[in-house]
């Protein structure tokens, strides 16, 4: 090939800038010891490189959450091994107060000593960190956990909270513990307290009075019985057996509705005076409830729609925002079609390229996030489900009738006198007429009556024929009434009330200052001595019990700690692997670039010599 | 006899000379850049009347030529795009200018205030390594941003040179239409007119064509814009883009028009730049806007489902992305649209998680229509795949809203919601510019200026009742603050709520509402009171704004109430909740960090790819420039050995005349 002699410098020269770039690339991975200098000069190791590195860090981040956590739980454990100790001298004293040749002022001094004891370990409780954060106060660390209250007893001011600190990706640990958890451990006597049921606007409790345990075998045997049974709150039921002459039944279920007390017939009993009920060693005295606080049954009805729920709301709320109210037509009750028409549209809702679904009678269907429990729907029932957001408040319970009650007790009676006793009447509302119609339990019409004092409905008192005349002295409460609406209603009233049991939590800084109290009263009578041996006895109980509960948690501490232990050595060698991993991608092998750099030298030097060799080779220099 | 010798000595002496000549010139024009050797031609004269040099040939291949012409606009593509990209790589991956160490940072910053929410000066360099997170934002948008400024300063001075060049090649093709005409050789005035051409090669591909057997030459762009034609060329201009006002956009002025050649313009340095720009550059300034958007969003989401240390309601961390100003900026009309500016032009982000770091032009394509081109992908959204609504409130993703009658339109696609209102009605063809994620790196600012603001605690308190038997354990997850459930009363919860679990097979609870403790009622949100709900372990229950869930087995009789978190202060839940979004897949990509790492390794794949594609042209020119050398380059010892051959032919020439003298003296002697 022709060689043009300005190509033959050029590329000598290019060869020589080429050597010189390698030779420069070396030097850099020499000098950084790294392969590379940017992501491009290898992406895909560079990558690996990012990852790896921001394991880095997320390790040293945990290695450092673990160190803090150490701390802290470091510091609890040594609080309540101080506190521990305090318990075993409290202990000590209680048992020592118990020696029956003590006189009042050997205990008077005992007394004081646990005064002392409590106010240590008030003090321990109250325990700071070094940023100035209550240890033991849950979530509240700014809030001093243990205050004396105007009785010169303890409040606890903390709650149950409990920090977690993140040790690992998906690791972690609780970072200390409440006082509520530590402290609060002590049961104490059982409380009684009573509620209503909430759908009677009467006070059910009325009915329950002194509710008591007589003594503490008592106490341990309804104890055991509720913990047995896993009975939960206990529902109290008062029903009117009769109403003329008025007689009543009341019966016990537990939380589930089960019957734990079968309907017992108190007669008339309480016309004469409290009844008093002995149940699992709870006592209480019945008295006669007011009628008018008594709640009626009812199950509402509208064409074939039962009752509507919600189970999704997000799902509800999307299709609302959608169509709005809903409106629930069935078309045909023999081929078990319905229709859901929009109130946005006015149309029928397209779901899935259909408009007409199929229903099983007593079944449900269910659209958009609601689901509604069918009876036996026919042909032209129609039912409006309103939107949840465009009406977040409105009660969508299938009936508009919200309450039953008693207007004239008087009229009631007689009433309910005829009709069967447990028997039940529907009321059935045309709303096109403007009238309702009333039928007893064996179907048999009662009368029809004019719908006219709505919202306040007193039933069988305007009749559309004036010859009925059933007067049953109650009132119905509705909101907007539906055409075919149905309410059934179960005519004998009754009344609900939930008898809550609970120990009250008392913490071993109340325990210890009750035994004081007791220990400083003078012990004039066997009486008084009984007394200060069941008060040296419970307050053994509370001491064990406390005990136990910082054993406990003192253990879960100890593991805790071992787990990070654990953890950080895991971390240490996950860091070390990474490390090394990281170190082999990027790392420069320096005796392998060394030897690259010298080879580069050596061609460079050989470009160099040969560059010489040619250019003195010319014709020129050979003509003369 | 004589005479016939002494002619044919003198020719032969000038056709010797004049190669002589043409050596000489090789000779002295050895280094010239864009010389190319000539050679005479020898002809032999008629009846033995001696020789004539015919002509002075330029060896040149035109095959070669227009090789290296499409070698160099390769090579220098290659060699622009090798050196920004290169740049932009190193920005991104280092760790004084990339995001990756300044998310770590910031998280890792974060765990001082999850491990201590109580302390103020962890909190306090919380907030400066949040400042700083916000600081990393802007700085590398502005970086990047600033290279968009280098780059239009690049094509200004590009397009000067172009100008210069073709004003040359015009001139050229002058001189030489007029040396043609005269006959005058021109050798030279072509080898100046190719290597104008070529260096027009290494600006930008170009295609020529000859005109008059290449007597002159014009020079197209692209689809056949012209830049010279004869004698007349047109001149390259520069100006600001439509509608990105910030970047600038190439044209071809021809008589009285423009024509906008940028996109036409794919290989050369210039069309380097125009790659580089559209596609790294760019995207790489959406891509980190839209990691913006993302933390920016979904941190303040989270950060907004807490209490601070005075038991309010968390506000927002970062600023919002849907802050007014923001809005405006995402949507830029086409100045070449028709009829009056919008009078409402808004693009809202409903769902960041869906948003692609693209940009988006919205076209009326004909009457009553529009379509939407996503143009990352050149993805067409057209109307008719969307859906329409009556109520542009309805308006969701996938759907739309529009009034032709008087201008109204909302549509959402892709996480975004656009809403145009131009009076009167849309014009046919107008053209709109969305630019979702263009500014959220830009925007990106620090809301909080407080520590004792930051909320790091969970505004519902559990607490267990401590007699529970079951071994259930209560979490609570925060969904909307906003509910009536949040906002009802100040730091309160509406209504405070107990789970009382009842002994019924399977195991059933109900929840009561404890506004007041001595007369809790089932709660009933409207849709019927929550009683005997049968449990199952892991159940939730939806509160209206926070989910309840129990895990494990409680046991008939265990009671969990829920209130509000007052005092709370040692409550880290929701910074590690916080903490926990640095773990969270986001976007499409993954976490905030992974999403950042795919732009590096796109970034530095491309990089990589640009180099490697660089050594290769690079490879193709000089194997080319060789070639093309070795047809047209001066060879010295090829020129010293002409130089002899002619010396000694023009020796013997000489001794051609003295022969004829010396025949003719012994005529003359001899008569």
């Amino acid at each position: 090939m022709r060689i043009s002699t300005q190509q033959q410098y050029a590329n000598a020269v290019r060869n020589m800038q080429r050597n010189q770039s390698n030779l420069a690339d070396l030097q850099n991975q020499v000098a950084t010891g790294k392969k590379f200098s940017q992501p491009s000069d290898n992406p895909l190791v560079s990558s690996q490189v990012v990852k790896l590195n921001r394991e880095l860090s997320e390790l040293e981040k945990y290695q450092n959450n673990v160190e803090v956590t150490q701390r802290r739980i470091e510091l609890e454990e040594t609080v309540l091994g101080d506190i521990n100790t305090a318990m075993d001298r409290l202990r000590e004293v209680t048992i020592r107060a118990g020696d029956a040749a003590l006189n009042d002022n050997n205990r008077a001094s005992i007394a004081a000593e646990i005064r002392q004891i409590v106010d240590s370990m008030a003090g321990l409780m109250n325990t700071k960190d070094a940023a100035g954060e209550y240890i033991f106060s849950g979530n509240k660390g700014f809030q001093q956990p243990y205050t004396q209250n105007a009785l010169g007893r303890y409040d606890y001011n903390g709650d149950d909270g409990q920090r977690h600190i993140q040790v690992g990706s998906t690791l972690t640990v609780p970072a200390g513990d409440s006082g509520f958890e530590l402290f609060e451990s002590v049961a104490g006597a059982l409380q009684i307290s009573l509620n209503s049921d909430p759908n009677s606007d009467g006070q059910a409790e009325l009915a329950i009075q002194n509710a008591r345990f007589a003594s503490t075998a008592a106490e341990t045997q309804f104890k055991d019985y509720q913990k047995l049974n896993q009975t939960g709150d206990l529902q109290f039921e008062i029903s009117v057996e009769q109403a003329d002459p008025l007689s009543y039944s009341y019966r016990i279920l537990d939380s589930g509705g089960n019957e734990l007390q079968a309907a017992q017939s108190l007669g008339g009993a309480l016309s004469s005076g409290p009844v008093a009920v002995n149940f699992q060693g709870l006592q209480f005295d019945l008295v006669a409830p007011p009628l008018d606080s008594l709640e009626f049954e009812t199950s509402a009805e509208v064409s074939g729609v039962q009752a509507v729920s919600l189970t999704d709301r997000t799902a509800a709320e999307s299709f609302a925002k959608q169509y709005g109210d809903v409106t629930i037509n069935f078309t045909d009750d023999l081929l078990k079609e319905y229709e859901l028409v929009s109130s946005v549209t006015g149309l029928p809702i397209d779901i899935g390229g259909t408009t007409t679904f199929n229903y099983v009678d007593n079944g449900t269907i269910s659209y958009g996030g609601i689901e509604v429990q069918l009876g036996t729907p026919v042909t032209g029932d129609s039912f409006t489900v309103q939107a949840p957001t465009t009406n977040p408040e409105i009660t969508r319970q299938v009936s508009n009738v919200t309450d039953v009650e008693i207007v004239d007790t008087a009229q009631f009676a007689t009433f309910s006198t005829a009709m069967p006793v447990g028997g039940k009447m529907d009321v059935v509302f045309d709303t096109g007429a403007g009238t309702y119609e009333l039928f007893d339990d064996g179907g048999v019409s009662l009368g029809t009556f004019n719908l006219s004092a709505l919202p306040d409905v007193n039933l069988g008192t305007d009749p559309v024929l004036p010859s009925v005349a059933v007067d049953t002295g109650l009132k119905l409460e509705t909101g907007t009434l539906v055409d075919g609406e149905r309410l059934t209603i179960n005519v004998p009233p009754r009344a609900q009330s939930t008898i809550k049991v609970e120990p009250e939590q008392k913490n071993i800084l109340d325990v210890a200052l009750d035994l004081a109290e007791v220990l400083e009263t003078p012990v004039l009578s066997q009486t008084q001595r009984n007394e200060l041996n069941d008060a040296l006895a419970t307050a053994l109980d509370g001491i064990d019990e406390a005990q136990e509960r910082i054993t406990q948690s003192t253990a879960a501490i100890g593991s805790r700690l071992n787990t990070l232990e654990d953890i950080k050595s895991a971390n240490e060698d996950f860091k070390l692997y990474t490390k090394t991993t990281l170190s082999n991608l990027e790392d420069a092998d320096l005796t392998e670039v060394i030897t690259e750099l010298q080879l580069e030298q050596t061609l460079l030097q050989a470009s160099q010599t040969v560059f010489g060799k040619v250019q003195s080779l010319s014709l020129f220099d050979h003509i003369r | 006899m004589s005479f016939g010798l002494l002619n044919i000595g003198t020719q032969a002496l000038n056709a010797n000379s004049s190669s002589l000549a043409v050596v000489g010139q090789n000779i002295a024009n050895v280094n010239t850049e864009g010389y190319n050797r000539q050679t005479a031609n020898w002809a032999t004269r008629e009846g033995g009347n001696g020789v004539v040099v015919s002509s002075v040939e330029r060896i040149v291949d035109q095959f070669l030529a227009k090789q290296l012409r499409g070698d160099s606009s390769t090579y220098n593509f290659d060699d622009q795009k090798a050196l920004y990209s290169s740049q932009l790589d190193n920005i991104l991956a280092s760790a004084s200018s990339g995001l990756d160490g300044a998310i770590d940072k910031f998280f890792t910053s974060m765990q001082n205030i999850v491990d201590d929410p109580t302390s103020i000066p962890n909190r306090n360099l919380f907030l400066e390594d949040t400042e700083a997170l916000a600081r990393r934002f802007n700085t590398l948008d502005d970086t990047l941003n600033s290279q968009i400024d280098v780059l239009n300063n690049q094509f200004s001075d590009i397009s000067d040179k172009v100008n210069v060049l073709t004003k040359q090649v015009a001139q050229l093709n002058e001189k030489i239409q007029l040396a043609d005409a005269k006959g005058t050789p021109a050798n030279e005035l072509y080898d100046q007119r190719d290597q104008a051409i070529k260096s027009l090669s290494e600006i930008m591909e170009i295609s020529v064509s000859s005109n008059n057997g290449g007597v002159t030459e014009s020079i197209f762009i692209g689809s056949g814009v012209p830049l010279v034609v004869g004698i007349d060329a047109n001149e390259m201009v520069v100006s600001t883009g439509n509608p990105r006002i910030n970047q600038y956009e190439i044209s071809v002025r021809i008589g009285n028009n423009s024509v906008e050649v940028t996109d036409q313009i794919k290989s050369g340095q210039l069309g380097g730049l125009i790659d580089y720009r559209d596609s790294m550059l760019n995207p790489a300034i959406n891509e980190i806007g839209r990691i913006g958007l993302v933390l920016a969003e979904t941190m303040n989401a989270q950060h907004q489902k807490g209490v601070d240390l005075n038991g309010n309601l968390g506000g927002e961390l970062f600023n919002d992305i849907n802050d007014p100003s923001a809005l405006r900026a995402r949507i830029l009309p086409n100045h070449e649209n028709k009829g009056p500016t919008p009078s409402k032009q808004y693009v809202y982000i409903t769902d960041i998680t869906q948003v692609e770091a693209s940009d988006y032009n919205l076209k009326f394509t004909s009457i009553r229509d529009f379509s939407i081109t996503r143009e990352s992908d050149g993805q067409v959204i057209k109307m008719s795949q969307l859906t329409q609504v009556t109520d542009p409130q309805d308006v969701t993703d996938g759907s739309y809203y529009v009034d032709w009658s008087t201008g109204e339109l909302t549509v959402s696609v892709d996480g975004f919601r656009t809403e145009l209102e131009v009076d009167g009605g849309f014009r046919l063809n107008n053209e709109y510019l969305i630019q979702p994620a263009r500014y959220g790196a830009r925007d990106f600012d620090v809301q909080i200026n407080a520590a004792d603001q930051l909320a790091l605690g969970s505004p519902v308190r559990i607490t267990e009742n401590a007699n529970n038997q079951g071994n259930g354990i209560a979490l609570v997850e925060v969904d909307d603050v906003t509910r009536p459930t949040f906002t009802t009363g100040t730091q309160q919860l509406t209504p405070p709520v107990e789970v009382v679990f009842n002994n019924t097979d399977p195991l059933s609870y109900t929840v009561y509402d404890i506004s007041d403790p001595d007369n809790p009622v089932p709660h009933d949100q409207g849709y019927g009171p929550m009683k005997d709900i049968s449990f199952t372990a892991g159940d939730s229950i939806d509160m209206d704004g926070y989910t309840i869930t129990i895990n494990n087995q409680p046991k008939p009789g265990d009671r969990f109430t829920f209130d509000y978190n007052s005092d709370g202060v040692s409550d880290n839940r929701n910074a590690l909740a916080m903490s926990n979004l640095q773990s969270q897949k986001l976007t499409p990509q993954g976490t905030y960090q992974q999403s950042y790492d795919v732009l590096v390794e796109t970034v530095s794949s491309q990089t990589a790819n640009a180099k490697v594609n660089l050594s290769a042209s690079d490879a193709m020119l000089q194997s080319t420039v060789n070639q093309f050398a070795s047809v047209s380059g001066v060879n010295m010892d090829e020129e010293a050995a002409k130089l002899v051959q002619f010396q000694q032919g023009y020796q013997a020439a000489a001794q051609l005349i003295s022969a004829s003298q010396t025949i003719f003296d012994s005529l003359l002697n001899s008569l």
